[in-house]
């Protein structure tokens, strides 16, 4: 069946329309123009001054923003390797439902992505506690002494990526189960019927078929990875020093410490475009997927 | 010979298979400890007093105090968890009335301008939230809307509103359209089609994605932080103020964090067939 009447598509579809647009595209015109001026909102009196692409030639020269992109890259690849090989295996041995207790155990392994980003921040910042924390204290009895984890400057990023780990490898996960459930069970029947074994038939029938799965996850983990802000706020602020500034964090002190507003917007253009620019090449590749795979 | 020959291959077989389960479990074990123990720590820390976590090495058996919890239920993060609820309901059912009927002619009809606006309404999922945060901020402190609940409703909708419309548009694309055909031959209207026939045949859908909607929004930090106040913020947010200046409030602001994720825990259980679908905006169907 098709909508014909443009009246009518036109009732139904425009209160959304909007919305939308009204809270995304004025937002948007309105991020640029101000990307085009200087507004520091702790002198209110100065009011907003144009200096055409001054901003973005400041970001761009800015040593901080430079070592803000490359702790990013660090995050980003290491916190969607980990969550996707971790959600990889955890989706290999939870597909068997031979398994006592199977559903409430899948259950339990995906807690971790519906718990408010801010508790898990404070959790594990609790957990690297120098004085009172139980990781510090459990390596201590294993012999290793580091005592404080967040504030040192080499360990603090590794110890956020693996709280983006721990809190978004059951996406991997929940979506690889799905693939893995959906491929045709006669497959692994004549594999096995042709002597494969169980890693045979995991490389030559399983992993084949779930290409389109992982370029999913790749691309949506690789996104909120880009974006992800709580944690990091929540546990190291940027710190020590500015050893866990990522992009978001890099941003928000732009914007909400330093009030200016002008190089914030310019800062939010940038992050905007980079965002496009991963999706745009995932979107391809999962488009010819399709049209090849 | 052959018989024995046999009889060890079998023996063999089995050991291997017994200890391919071993190996199994143990590997579950470890997952579960692995996702588990975060979750029961702060549980523990919740019931504990502040000399109990200073205990050296920490104590797993100790004799639980709910003076935290009692703290949590009064006061300031009473308010919280009420602007948590009044800003999650409200996203929610905006996000879904104004987003049905867009889903619904996405799904149905067919004109130029509709892989526009799908592509529109994906991107937005991709936009990174601090695209939006400054305009935002600026106008809302244009329109003294700083520290309201409307503001963060009004900011919540640019996730709610196109995930919603993402979602029910795939579940109403599912739907055969012969019997909304009938209706209409019957002279109904396209608005009581919607009403009679589209909403009681996607209900379990339209709640998954009210569930789903609530979750985002009720875990929803980076903007509430941003635009709340004392007054007005929300659960994720006044868990910051457990932070003085002598330090931080553990217990109790693990009993907060506690009565924070339990609501979610729960909805995700109730809509866990649905979350692949909703986490992947359709990608990958369940």
């Amino acid at each position: 069946m098709t909508l014909k009447n443009r009246r009518e598509i036109l009732y139904l579809l425009l209160p959304s329309i909007i919305i939308l647009f009204a809270i995304t595209i004025y937002p948007f015109i309105n991020g640029i123009f101000n990307s085009f001026h200087e507004w520091l909102l702790y002198r209110p009196q100065l009011g907003r001054v144009f200096v055409g692409l001054e901003q973005y030639i400041r970001i761009f020269s800015d040593v901080n923003f430079l070592k803000a992109v490359g702790r990013t890259l660090i995050y980003v690849s290491l916190a969607v390797f980990g969550s996707i090989v971790l959600g990889f295996v955890q989706a290999l041995v939870l597909v068997r439902e031979e398994i006592k207790g199977i559903n409430v155990i899948r259950s339990l392994l995906i807690i971790p992505l519906v718990a408010a980003p801010v508790v898990v921040g404070f959790a594990f910042r609790f957990m690297y506690n120098a004085e009172l924390g139980v990781l510090p204290w459990l390596l201590g009895q294993i012999g290793i002494q580091i005592p404080r984890i967040l504030g040192d400057p080499k360990l603090a990023l590794y110890a956020v990526i693996l709280v983006d780990i721990w809190s978004q490898a059951p996406f991997a996960f929940l979506v690889f189960l799905a693939a893995i459930q959906g491929i045709n069970p006669e497959l692994y029947e004549v594999a096995s019927i042709d002597g494969a074994s169980y890693w045979q038939s995991l490389k030559h029938v399983t992993m084949p078929l779930l290409r389109r799965a992982f370029l999913v996850i790749l691309l949506l983990r690789t996104i909120d990875a880009f974006k992800a802000f709580d944690i990091l706020y929540v546990m190291t602020e940027g710190g020590p020093g500015r050893e866990t500034e990522v992009l978001s964090i890099f941003g928000y002190n732009l914007a909400f410490v330093g009030w200016r507003m002008g190089a914030a917007s310019a800062f939010a253009m940038i992050m905007f475009y980079i965002v496009v620019i991963i999706s745009t090449l995932y979107i391809r590749l999962i488009q010819r997927e399709e049209t090849y795979g | 010979m052959g018989k024995r020959l046999e009889t060890s291959r079998t023996r063999s077989l089995q050991w291997r298979k017994s200890g391919i389960t071993i190996g199994l479990y143990l590997l579950i074990g470890l997952f579960l400890i692995w996702t588990l123990f975060p979750i029961l720590w702060i549980f523990l820390t919740s019931l504990k007093t502040t000399q109990q976590i200073n205990a050296i090495p920490p104590l797993f058996v100790f004799k639980p105090t709910f003076e935290n919890y009692v703290h949590v239920f009064s006061g300031k993060t009473m308010t919280a968890l009420q602007n948590s609820l009044i800003i999650s309901c409200s996203t929610v059912v905006l996000g879904i009335v104004v987003g049905l009927p867009a889903a619904y002619v996405l799904a149905r009809a067919r004109f130029k301008a509709r892989g526009q606006v799908n592509f529109w309404i994906l991107s937005m999922r991709m936009a990174p939230p601090f695209a939006f945060i400054v305009p935002y901020y600026l106008t809302f402190r244009f329109l003294g809307l700083l520290d309201t609940h409307l503001a963060l409703i009004l900011i919540n909708l640019t996730f709610s509103l196109p995930f919603a419309v993402w979602m029910l548009e795939s579940v109403i694309s599912d739907l055969p359209a012969e019997i909304e055909e009938a209706a209409l031959i019957d002279g109904c209207s396209r608005f009581g089609v919607i009403r009679q026939i589209v909403v009681p045949l996607t209900a379990p859908s339209i709640a998954a994605t009210a569930i789903l909607t609530f979750i985002f929004s009720w875990n929803e930090f980076f903007f509430a932080n941003i635009l709340t106040g004392t007054t007005t913020q929300t659960m994720p947010v006044t868990l910051i103020s457990f932070i003085g200046l002598m330090g931080v409030n553990w217990v109790q602001m693990s009993a907060a964090g506690i009565v924070a994720i339990v609501p979610t825990i729960i909805l995700a259980l109730l809509a866990q067939r649905f979350l692949v679908r909703g986490l992947t905006l359709g990608a990958v169907k369940s």
